[in-house]
């Protein structure tokens, strides 16, 4: 299981530490950028691993709530909270879900998505329906077309104090 | 023991007569409208009627070289009594069989059904005014539902 | 939900996409729409970049207008047009059915299924009942483009026995309306024309007009051809059908006479002329005098061919005229002229009636004093051979009923009527030996009195009804016409109240009569059980005697007539009697009886004129049985026996079978009328009706 490379750049109006074994609270439009991917969410709590030698490890596990966004190129999901697990590297989000790529959207209640294996589940929830809407036939692949990609709140990440 | 005049009211006549008659196209059809107006006479019933007849021809009396020597003709009066005031329709059904000999000559024949036709159509009228006089009789009177 | 070209909507409990196959796959009650069809399933796994959609587990596939297919598989393009589907069976309209081991869907719409069946009865899923037949095919085409339904290698199971190969087979696709095409054959015994089978195809010309050609070839006379030809108008109809040989005439003893032309045809048409008129035209006729229509089978009254007047049996009539109804009117003419079917007879001794006029119109005279009906009768009738016949009538009816004290109902009734006529007599030879032209005015009036009585009970309705109807009509000085239409009387109930008593215009009743009748009614209160009986008689007054014997009303005291007639649920039997008034025997019986009881019914009539005086006997006796045997087969069971000439006229006995999707009928007829030299005829049919396939069997 190839883990994600590449730095990871957290940004938000305001952050807090809440205790020193590593867990911080973000929150107010926070974006969390790394490579291709961004989540964004309205208050995220990170927790690092803690190194045996008491520094801070990298970032093992994101809680998001509130207006949750994972966006990577032509795929944009969307819940009311998320689970981001960089060990495991899944995401799980649920509540309202929204998944659009390209022109195809799937609504649903909960989705588990295997962000290196390919595999994305999306759940109805008991008596909820999973719908979606595909473009078939011969214009192509959907996610060439132009279909209006839907918005994301908040003004997207802000560039790190002193730029990177 | 218990017998009353039919027509004396109450036997479901009295509100028969001038009833409005919707019947079909044929010569029977008119027969048998005419008979049941001129049998009930004229009035001012509120009531309303639709009649079906369907009359059937059979050759009896086959003879050996196939001739009929005797005719029957049945008729069948489908109707459908709509009572005055709201009550609800009431359907029947009445029939009656007529016969007539069969003269030699065709045109004859053709003449003895005709007759034979009138005189059914007259059977058939009295009998509807009865099977009305007796629904009627059995409906609750007028308003009520 | 409107969606342009290209989209698909799909619905589902879990959807999961496979990034690294690019495949979604929906699972749970999934439903698919694409461009209007609907497909359902358990799974359905979309491939987006190939375009393909396979769907598994209880598959439905539903288009707009097109009857449900189902299947356990099913691949189709994401427009779910075209695709195949293993074990596949598709519901089409007016319910056949087909079921495929393997099915194509083609992209015209139609379906290709290899190793599959086609049939219109009853599917079990658990196979517990065979359905019994059904067409197994190694494939079955359902061509769209031709509506048909094509097999190749097809087997005809009968519950589930193979009974019927045939390499190639094609039948009308059942959801197509009228098609052209093949019917089923008619196949047919009979000791007169050997096996005979008679090949009929429906040519469907437009959607109101259609032409059947039928030829017929038999082991024991040349082929036949017989075109039937229907269409139908914005304001009316026509149908006419017509059938020709060539060959010699034959009976019982073989082959006589020289070849020619033979054949028939019939035609009738009806047609509205405007809200109250309409006319039409009638049209029967044979070649020469010869016995066509008996010899191959085809009925003596132009069965299906009918128009407003009907020939007596045996005769042939061609007519054409035009009626008119209104509310309080009826009014027709008509001009017609028969031909006998007989050999022997001389057509020209026939009548050719030009015209015939029938008017009826009932007026309500005003402040209630009664009602007022006119009517006119002309005929006017002209012989090669034989008589001449022209007379005119007009004649008024009055007729008041009115309610006296005590529930006595009477109606007093006059009549007055005008007659012109002018009739020639001559021999059959040609030579006049008489002309009576003259004209009269007749009169009657009289009174109808009935005073029914009800004892109305909560089971049963009591009603006893004694009726008088006196008539008095005026006297006949010496212009007393020939009779011509009035020549057969038979007095019964419906006679004796007549106003006018005669069944025609020649003869008329003068001097008074009295006609007294009684009946009675049992009815059950609001059900149909009852029984109704009746006497009555009729007493001349004065007059002399103008009914002729036999008529029951020849003598001043009439026989007595009774009547009776008895409903109940299984059970109804009528019968009517005229009883001699003096000796009480019956110179008139007319019996029927009908029974149904648990799976058999039975109906039999019998006929007795045998009394003194009767111009022939008559003795004949009907019975008609037929049996439930299960709930699909039934016998039946029907004779016609002339007891006066101690033989039977016709006989008919067989079984049928009857199921939703299938009809077989065996029948063996005899018919035993001796016909110039056709002796009596023997024929065994037999008729199987595969529903939506089509027919075979004789008619």
């Amino acid at each position: 299981q190839t883990q994600q490379q590449g730095p990871l750049d957290i940004s938000a109006e305001n952050s807090e530490i809440l205790d020193p074994q590593g867990r911080l609270i973000y929150w107010g439009d926070v974006n969390i950028i790394r490579g291709e991917e961004r989540l964004r969410a309205d208050r995220v709590e990170a927790l690092f691993n803690r190194r045996q030698d008491g520094g801070d490890g990298g970032l093992r596990r994101v809680i998001a709530t509130g207006e949750v966004f994972y966006i990577r190129p032509g795929e944009i999901a969307r819940g009311d909270h998320g689970i981001y697990d960089l060990e495991a590297n899944t995401i799980t989000l649920t509540g309202a879900v929204v998944l659009t790529q390209g022109c195809n959207v799937s609504t649903g209640e909960r989705l588990e998505a295997d962000l290196d294996g390919g595999m994305a589940r999306l759940f109805g929830g008991e008596g909820g329906r999973v719908r979606s809407i595909f473009f078939t036939g011969s214009e192509g692949p959907a996610d060439t077309r132009d279909c209006p990609a839907p918005d994301v709140p908040g003004e997207g990440p802000r560039p790190f104090p002193g730029g990177r | 023991c218990g017998f009353q005049p039919l027509y004396a009211g109450g036997g479901g006549f009295d509100t028969l007569p001038g009833l409005a008659i919707q019947s079909g196209e044929d010569r029977f059809d008119y027969l048998v409208d005419a008979a049941l107006r001129r049998h009930l006479g004229q009035g001012d019933s509120a009531h309303r009627l639709e009649l079906t007849t369907r009359v059937r021809d059979r050759a009896i009396g086959i003879s050996a070289s196939g001739v009929a020597r005797r005719y029957s003709l049945t008729a069948q009066t489908r109707y459908v009594l709509h009572p005055s005031g709201d009550r609800s329709p009431v359907r029947g059904m009445v029939s009656d069989t007529v016969q007539f000999d069969a003269p030699a000559d065709p045109a004859a024949v053709i003449a003895a059904r005709s007759d034979a036709e009138e005189r059914a159509a007259r059977q058939i009228a009295e009998r509807l005014a009865f099977a009305l006089a007796a629904d009627l009789r059995r409906l609750p009177p007028p308003g009520s539902p | 939900l409107q969606d342009e070209d290209g989209r698909a909507y799909l619905e589902a409990n879990e959807l999961v996409e496979d990034r690294a196959r690019g495949v979604y796959i929906a699972r749970g009650q999934v439903v698919m729409y694409s461009d209007g069809r609907t497909v359902r399933a358990d799974e359905i796994h979309y491939d987006p970049a190939l375009g393909r959609i396979t769907a598994r587990g209880s598959v439905e596939i539903h288009e707009p207008g097109q009857p449900g297919q189902t299947a356990e598989y099913v691949e189709l393009d994401d427009e779910l047009r075209e695709g195949f589907a293993r074990g596949f069976a598709a519901l089409l309209e007016n319910n056949g059915r087909t079921a495929a081991a393997l099915a194509l869907r083609r992209a015209d719409g139609g379906v290709e299924l290899s190793d599959a069946y086609y049939t219109a009865c009853e599917l079990c899923e658990d196979g517990s009942r065979q359905p019994t037949w059904r067409l197994r095919a190694d494939q079955v085409i359902q061509d769209t483009g031709s509506q048909m339904i094509r097999y190749r290698n097809v087997r005809l199971d009968v519950r589930g026995v193979p009974v019927f190969y045939a390499p190639v087979f094609a039948h009308a696709d059942p959801s197509v309306g009228r098609k052209s095409g093949f019917m089923g054959p008619d196949i047919d015994i009979s000791n007169r024309l050997g096996f005979t089978w008679r090949q009929p195809y429906f040519w469907a010309i437009s959607p109101h007009q259609d032409l059947t050609i039928a030829p017929r070839v038999m082991t024991e006379a040349n082929p036949l051809l017989e075109l039937t030809w229907r269409k139908r108008f914005w304001s009316g109809y026509v149908r006419a059908q017509t059938a020709a040989t060539w060959e010699r005439e034959f009976d019982r003893d073989g082959k006589f006479g020289d070849a020619g032309l033979r054949g028939h045809m019939f035609a009738t048409g009806e047609f509205d002329i405007n809200r109250f008129w309409r006319w039409g035209f009638g049209v029967q006729a044979v070649t020469g005098g010869d016995l066509f229509l008996r010899r191959y089978g085809y009925s003596e009254d132009a069965e299906g061919f009918e128009s407003l007047f009907t020939a007596p049996r045996r005769d042939l009539i061609s007519q054409i005229w035009t009626a008119g109804r209104g509310q309080a009117w009826y009014a027709d003419a008509a001009a017609y002229q028969f031909n006998r079917l007989s050999d022997t007879f001389d057509d020209k001794r026939l009548p050719v009636a030009a015209p015939q006029l029938r008017g009826h119109y009932q007026l309500a005279l005003p402040a209630n004093t009664g009602v007022a009906e006119f009517s006119f009768n002309a005929l006017s009738l002209t012989r090669e051979l034989g008589d001449d016949y022209h007379r005119a009538s007009a004649g008024v009816e009055w007729s008041r009923p009115v309610i006296l004290p005590g529930g006595l109902r009477a109606e007093p009734f006059a009549v007055g009527r005008a007659d012109i006529f002018d009739i020639t007599e001559r021999t059959n030879a040609g030579v006049e030996t008489g002309r009576f032209d003259g004209s009269r005015a007749l009169g009657a009036a009289g009174a109808d009195v009935s005073w029914p009585f009800l004892r109305p009970g909560d089971r049963v309705d009591v009603i006893l009804a004694p009726r008088l109807s006196a008539v008095a009509a005026t006297g006949v000085d010496a212009t007393i016409p020939p009779n011509f239409d009035s020549q057969t009387i038979d007095l019964d109930r419906s006679f004796m109240f007549a106003p006018v008593r005669s069944p025609g215009f020649d003869l008329w009743e003068d001097g008074a009569r009295a006609d007294i009748g009684l009946s009675a009614e049992f009815s059950e209160a609001g059900g149909s059980r009852g029984v109704e009986l009746f006497a009555g008689r009729s007493i001349r007054l004065s007059g002399d005697e103008r009914f002729p014997q036999g008529s029951g009303v020849s003598e001043d005291r009439s026989d007595w007539v009774a009547e009776g007639r008895l409903d109940y649920d299984w059970l109804r039997l009528g019968a009517r009697a005229r009883l001699d008034g003096d000796t009480w025997s019956a110179n008139r019986v007319d019996a029927n009886a009908a029974v149904q009881l648990w799976r058999a019914s039975l109906s039999a009539r019998y006929t007795d004129v045998s009394g003194a005086g009767a111009a022939r006997n008559l003795r004949e006796i009907s019975v008609s049985t037929q049996l439930e045997l299960t709930d699909r087969w039934s016998g039946f069971y029907r004779h016609l026996h002339d007891l006066d000439a101690g033989e039977s006229r016709r006989i008919q006995t067989g079984f049928l079978y009857r199921d939703e999707c299938t009809i077989l009928r065996v029948y063996y007829q005899r018919e035993n009328e001796r016909v110039s030299r056709l002796g009596p005829s023997e024929s065994l049919k037999f008729e199987i009706v595969l529903f939506t396939l089509g027919g075979a069997g004789s008619r």
